[in-house]
C-alpha cells in the first residue's frame, strides 16, 4: 500500500478508536477529578481502566502524529524544516506512547 | 509519482484571509486548530500518567494543577475542543463515505456540530461544577 493511502486509512481507523476511547477517558477523568493519589491509583488498577487507557494512548498518539504531519505539510513550505519537524513529532509521539504505557504497567505491577 | 515527490511538490494551503468566512471554511480551520490544541491535551494526559507512576509527591503537582482555577479553565477548554473535534470528526467520517457532501447539507451539519459541541460542553461543565461543589 502506498504510504499516503496508509496514512489516510490509519487516520480514519484511529479516529474511530478515539471516538470511543477519548469519550470514555473524558467521562472517567471527570468522575475522578480532584481525587487523591490513592483513589486515582485504585481507579487505574481496574483492568478495564488500565487496558482502555493504554489503548487510548496508542490510538490518540497515532492520530495526533498523522494529523500534525498534515498540518506541517500544509503550512511549512521549507522542505528541510518540514522534514525535520515531521521526524521530530513522529519520534516524540512514539517516545510518549511508550512512556505512558510503561507508566501504566508500572502502576499496575508495583503500586 | 513517488511518495517523496508528492510530499515535496504538494501545493500549500490557500491563505485564509483571502476568502470570505463561511461556516464550512470556518469549521474546517477550527477542526485543525482544535486538533493542534488537543495535541497539548494529549501531552498533558501522558504527563498525568507519568506523574501518577512516579509517586505521591509527583502526583501532587497534578492535583495542584487540576484543582486550580487556571487548570480547570484549561481542562474545560480541552473538553470543548474535544467535543467539537469529535462531532466535526464524525461529519468528516460521513464525508469519507460520500454522505452529506452537498453545500446545503454540509452547512446544516456544520450548524448541528456547533450546537452539539456547545451543549455537550455545557453538560460536562455543569456536572463538573456539581462534583466540585
Amino acid at each position: 500500500m502506498r504510504s499516503v493511502v496508509k496514512h489516510w486509512k490509519i487516520q480514519r481507523y484511529s479516529a474511530i478508536g478515539n471516538l470511543v476511547l477519548a469519550l470514555w477517558l473524558a467521562l472517567s477523568l471527570m468522575c475522578i477529578q480532584g481525587n487523591s493519589f490513592e483513589e486515582t491509583i485504585k481507579w487505574l488498577k481496574y483492568p478495564v481502566n488500565s487496558i482502555l487507557i493504554s489503548l487510548f494512548f496508542i490510538t490518540s498518539f497515532l492520530h495526533m502524529r498523522l494529523g500534525l504531519q498534515v498540518v506541517i505539510e500544509d503550512y511549512i513550505s521549507k522542505v528541510l524544516l518540514r522534514k525535520r519537524l515531521i521526524i521530530g513529532i513522529n519520534s516524540l509521539s512514539w517516545i510518549l506512547t511508550i512512556m505512558s504505557i510503561v507508566s501504566v504497567l508500572k502502576i499496575v505491577i508495583f503500586n | 509519482m513517488s511518495d517523496k515527490q508528492t510530499l515535496e511538490s504538494r501545493p500549500l494551503s490557500p491563505h485564509l484571509q483571502v476568502y470570505k468566512a463561511q461556516i464550512t471554511s470556518v469549521l474546517s480551520i477550527s477542526h485543525r486548530i482544535s486538533g493542534v490544541f488537543l495535541s497539548l491535551g494529549l501531552l498533558t494526559m501522558s504527563f498525568f500518567i507519568l506523574l501518577l507512576a512516579l509517586g505521591k509527591d509527583s502526583f501532587f503537582l497534578w492535583i495542584l494543577f487540576s484543582t486550580s482555577f487556571v487548570g480547570e479553565v484549561i481542562l474545560f477548554a480541552w473538553v470543548f475542543a474535544l467535543s467539537f473535534h469529535m462531532f466535526n470528526g464524525i461529519r468528516h467520517l460521513f464525508w469519507d463515505y460520500g454522505i452529506g457532501l452537498s453545500i446545503t447539507i454540509s452547512k446544516w451539519t456544520g450548524i448541528i456540530v456547533c450546537f452539539a459541541s456547545v451543549i455537550t460542553s455545557i453538560i460536562f461543565g455543569i456536572i463538573l461544577l456539581e462534583l466540585i461543589l
